[in-house]
Formats: C-alpha cells, sequence, structure tokens
C-alpha cells in the first residue's frame, strides 16, 4: 500500500513509520527537511530526549517532501497517487499556528482525500475526553468531547469535527487515533503519576499499521482509545482491538504494582 | 463613556451589515452605547465607535475591550463575525475559501478570551441554520437534532464558531464562565418588505433576526436558565415562523418570545403561533 504521512517529523510518527515501513511505500511530508531535527531533539544535550524517541529497528529510506499543511496546493499534490493517509500534524502552544494546522490543516488533509479519492484516512489527536470526565470511568471514545478552553484541545477538537464532516458527506473511511502518554514499553519509571491512559511507541506503531490495514469501518468517522491494557478502568482498548485487530503488547505493570516497602507516604 | 451599557458588535459588515445596522438602531435607541468592529473598511453604515480589524489580532481585540463601563460588567458582546467569515477571507485570501474557518475560529477564541480578561460576561453569538440542511427537509429538525454541516467553509466556519464558544461557558478551570445564547439563522433576506414572509423556506428577514438579537439579549438579562437546564449555553434555531419555514422557531417562541414581524400585521392567525 502506498501511504502519505504528513506530520512525519515527530515521535509518534517515528514509532509508526517503524512499524508501517516493514510492508508499505511510504511517503513522508513535513514542514522540517529531514536534516532538521525534531525541535525536542535539538537542545537534547543530555541524550534524555534521545532516550525516550521510539526507535525504529528497519530503519528504511523514504520518499520525502517538504509540505507545509497549511498550503492547500502542496498536501493535495503530495497526496497524488497514494492509497492511504496518515496525518499527524500537531501545533500545541502556538496560538496562531495551533488553529493554522490542527484545523484548517486537517481540512486541506481531508480535501486532499476527497480529491484523490482516497477514503482511508488514519486522523490522529489527543484525548478531549480526560479533564471533563476527570472522576469518571468505563469512558469510551464515543464520549462527548470536552476539550475546554485549552488552546491545543480545542483546537484538535475542531479539527476531528472537519475530518468527521468530510467523512460523512464523502463517505470516507476514517480511523481517528486518540492518544494521551507515549513512553517506551521498557520505561522503568512512571510518567504523569502512572497513567490511566498510557501506550508503549512499540504499540502506537503497531495501532497505525492496524488502522492502515483493517477493513472498513461501520462508520464513516470511527475514533478509537489507544491505550495498553491497564487496570484501572478508566479508558480501555476493547474498540480497536474488536474493529482494528491490534492488541497491545505492553501492560508497564512495574508502574502500577504496589512496591513491596513503599518508600515515603 | 457617557452610556452605562455597551453593546460591542462584531462583524458589522457586509453580509452582516444590514443587520447591525438595525440592530445597533434598536439598542441606540434604548440607550445603549455601540461599539462595532468590522474586519474591512465599508461605505455602508455611520459608526460612531468603529474599529476596523482582524479579531485574530489580540491588539485589536484589547483596543475592542478597553475602556468598558462598570469593569465590563454592562457591557454586552453580540457577535455577528461568524456571519462574515467567508465574505471576509474572500478579500483576505482569495480562492482559498478554508481561511475563513481560521477567521471564525480565531477569532471567536481571541475575542472571548478577551472576554473574559475584560469582565464581559454576557455573549449572543450568531449562527447558521445551513447546519441542518443535510437533513431530509419532510422532518421536522429542532435544536435537539445533531448539526451536520457540509465540509466547506459555509457550514463549517459559523459551526465551529459555535462549539468554539461553547467550551467558554462550560470550561471548569475558567472561574466565571461564560453566558453565551447562539442564534442560528435562517438566511438572512433584506429589504423593507417584512409585512408576509418570505417565499424562501430557508430564508428569514433581517429584521426578524434583529428583533431575535434584542430579545435574547433581554432573556440573558434576566437570568433564567431554566430552560436550559442550568448551563449556560443557550442554542435557538430563529427562522421566518412561516408555517412552511423548513426550520422550525417554536423553542424561541417560548424560551424567549420570538415571532417575526410579518406576524404582527398578519391577518390570518397562522404563522409562528402554529408551529
Amino acid at each position: 500500500m502506498k501511504i502519505v504521512m504528513y506530520g512525519a517529523g515527530g515521535p509518534v510518527a517515528e514509532a509508526a513509520i517503524a512499524a508501517l515501513e516493514v510492508r508499505h511505500t511510504l511517503r513522508l511530508c513535513d514542514i522540517r527537511p529531514p536534516s532538521e531535527p525534531h525541535p525536542s531533539l535539538q537542545s537534547d544535550a543530555t541524550g534524555n530526549a534521545s532516550r525516550w524517541w521510539p526507535s525504529r529497528p528497519a530503519r528504511r529510506d523514504h520518499e520525502f517532501r517538504q509540505v507545509d499543511v497549511t498550503n492547500p496546493d502542496q498536501v493535495r499534490d503530495a497526496a497524488e497517487g497514494m492509497d492511504a493517509i496518515v496525518n499527524l500534524t500537531v501545533v500545541r502552544p502556538d496560538p496562531v499556528m495551533a488553529f493554522r494546522v490542527n484545523l484548517v490543516g486537517a481540512y486541506h488533509v481531508m480535501n486532499a482525500a476527497v480529491t484523490h479519492g482516497i477514503r482511508r484516512v488514519v486522523h490522529t489527536g489527543p484525548e478531549v475526553i480526560i479533564d471533563h470526565y476527570w472522576h469518571d470511568f468505563d469512558i469510551t471514545a464515543e464520549a462527548p468531547p470536552r476539550p475546554g478552553t485549552n488552546l491545543y484541545l480545542i483546537t484538535k477538537y475542531l479539527g476531528q469535527d472537519v475530518v468527521r464532516s468530510f467523512a460523512e458527506v464523502h463517505g470516507l473511511d476514517v480511523v481517528a487515533l486518540y492518544f494521551h502518554v507515549f513512553q517506551p514499553g521498557d520505561a522503568p519509571e512512571r510518567m504523569k503519576g502512572a497513567s490511566p491512559f498510557l501506550v508503549s511507541w512499540a504499540d502506537t506503531g503497531r495501532a497505525f499499521q492496524a488502522a492502515v490495514e483493517a477493513p472498513p469501518m461501520p462508520n464513516a468517522y470511527e475514533p478509537f482509545i489507544i491505550t495498553g491494557d491497564l487496570p484501572h478502568g478508566r479508558f480501555g482498548s476493547e474498540k480497536a482491538k474488536r474493529l482494528l485487530g491490534w492488541h497491545p503488547q505492553d501492560r508497564f505493570e512495574g508502574h502500577w504494582r504496589r512496591p513491596a516497602v513503599r518508600q515515603g507516604i | 463613556m457617557s452610556s452605562t451599557r455597551t453593546a460591542l458588535l462584531t462583524g458589522a459588515w457586509g453580509p452582516a451589515q444590514e443587520l447591525a445596522e438595525i440592530v445597533a438602531r434598536h439598542l441606540g435607541a434604548e440607550g445603549w452605547h455601540i461599539r462595532s468592529a468590522a474586519p474591512h473598511r465599508s461605505d455602508a453604515g455611520h459608526w460612531a465607535d468603529h474599529h476596523v480589524g482582524d479579531l485574530r489580532s489580540p491588539e485589536f481585540i484589547e483596543a475592542l475591550l478597553t475602556d468598558l463601563p462598570g469593569d465590563g460588567a454592562h457591557a454586552i458582546v453580540i457577535h455577528l463575525a461568524p456571519l462574515v467569515a467567508v465574505a471576509d477571507a474572500a478579500i483576505a485570501h482569495p480562492g482559498n475559501p478554508a481561511e475563513a474557518l481560521d477567521i471564525a475560529t480565531r477569532g471567536t477564541y481571541r475575542l472571548l478570551m478577551g472576554c473574559l480578561s475584560a469582565g464581559v460576561g454576557r455573549v449572543v453569538q450568531t449562527s447558521s441554520l445551513s447546519s441542518f440542511d443535510a437533513y431530509e427537509d419532510g422532518l421536522e429538525v429542532t435544536e435537539q437534532w445533531r448539526p451536520r454541516p457540509g465540509p466547506n467553509a459555509d457550514d463549517l466556519a459559523p459551526y465551529l464558531s459555535e462549539l468554539t464558544a461553547r467550551e467558554f461557558t462550560r470550561d471548569p478551570l475558567v472561574n466565571t464562565p461564560l453566558e453565551v445564547t447562539c442564534l442560528r439563522l435562517a438566511t438572512l433576506r433584506g429589504g423593507d418588505d417584512a409585512s408576509r414572509p418570505p417565499t424562501d423556506i430557508r430564508a428569514m428577514w433581517t429584521v426578524d433576526a434583529a428583533r431575535a438579537i434584542g430579545l435574547a439579549i433581554e432573556a440573558q438579562a434576566a437570568g433564567n436558565r431554566g430552560p436550559d437546564r442550568g448551563h449556560r449555553w443557550r442554542i435557538l434555531h430563529v427562522a421566518s415562523g412561516a408555517p412552511e419555514a423548513r426550520y422550525t422557531s417554536a423553542i424561541a417562541h417560548q424560551v424567549i418570545g420570538y415571532s417575526p414581524s410579518w406576524l404582527d400585521t398578519a391577518s390570518t392567525g397562522t404563522g409562528e403561533g402554529a408551529r
């Protein structure tokens, strides 16, 4: 399968590429050229960020195009001849670019899908179902989004609705993967207090592979929570197992098992 | 500031120019000071306290929301800008209608963030009923139906502005959330002859939209959140009120007392009351 990936320069993309490059032909697009490291790696004097990044055991060369997702012509041209789209573009803190990339960029990507007759689009985003369901359990991907006024969350939320509109009207087959916390599968230490919504890089990559290769979805816009099998009972991956055939393998047991002797409080 | 109440009117330009003028005239007659904002200059309208600029600009927002009476407590925002985002984009970004999404949503976000900072707690926002045109005509679509905007700027710009504003009414991290009434309007038709309903079942008279805005302001000031189950977000469909109108205004009639001006002079007694 020929897959175009927008936002291919970030860590989630690295995990996705690691899984997809084994069986598929990739066209990688990013606003930064491959020679320019991701911002999180540019001042990595300690090497911590590098160690935190996903690994790519098969590391192959791929076609690269420098694409600004806010430029409709560049986005459309990059999708020509492709069978599927993976959109990983994101901007978090910038008050201008968050709207332009997360919302307007999503519009351009979906327009490119329609233009080239590409039905399978893998859209990605953050959970917008955490903060406002803080005291809830058994939360599913279908829970109504509650992003609040947080710039990052609200712009991704608006982008999701744009994607859904395109999918429903044009009969596309969008798999939307929602993430929260990433860690290497063998990470010894907790991050964000043993998050109940956590997935390993390797399982993240496998989620993209499943999303690209899965049979047609029941709904034009099908959202999924992508989390490891964790015991908290807040977020679950049941739907992803059932419809995508994705089964997370890393469980981070060391993060949530009670230590034999507790230190401090 | 001579007046004790200020109404900030955004989007006072282009497709919403006439609506803005009528709203300003009515509110002005009731003693409101009108401050207006438009994305581009226009020959139409005679605004005393008028500002031309981009709502996405923090500096422009700051200028709009400065020097408000009662530290903002006596001010209200009437947000017409979502109705003109597409026309704005056609001028500012020819050939790229998707820019209307940025104009509409980022402009709304900036404006409402500014309201939080300036102490302006009440907003009447306008949107479009076009988000429901995907439903077949035989269905009685109300506020209880999920919007189904088409993947185009005309539908998405006002709809996404709605979603943006709604979060400002319910974010628990905001100390004092805004109170927003969102009026989804039928297609506006100008002109003076509003003595009978427009023939287009998807249209309404601009004077009636202005009337609904005035009623929404009054209802908001009354502070009754009962019809909204206590929420600070109120959504109302506002159309021509004619029996054959594509969309019913029945809830707006119940909640804010909306009825179209043509009904005032109608001899038949049908119309809004019948729906």
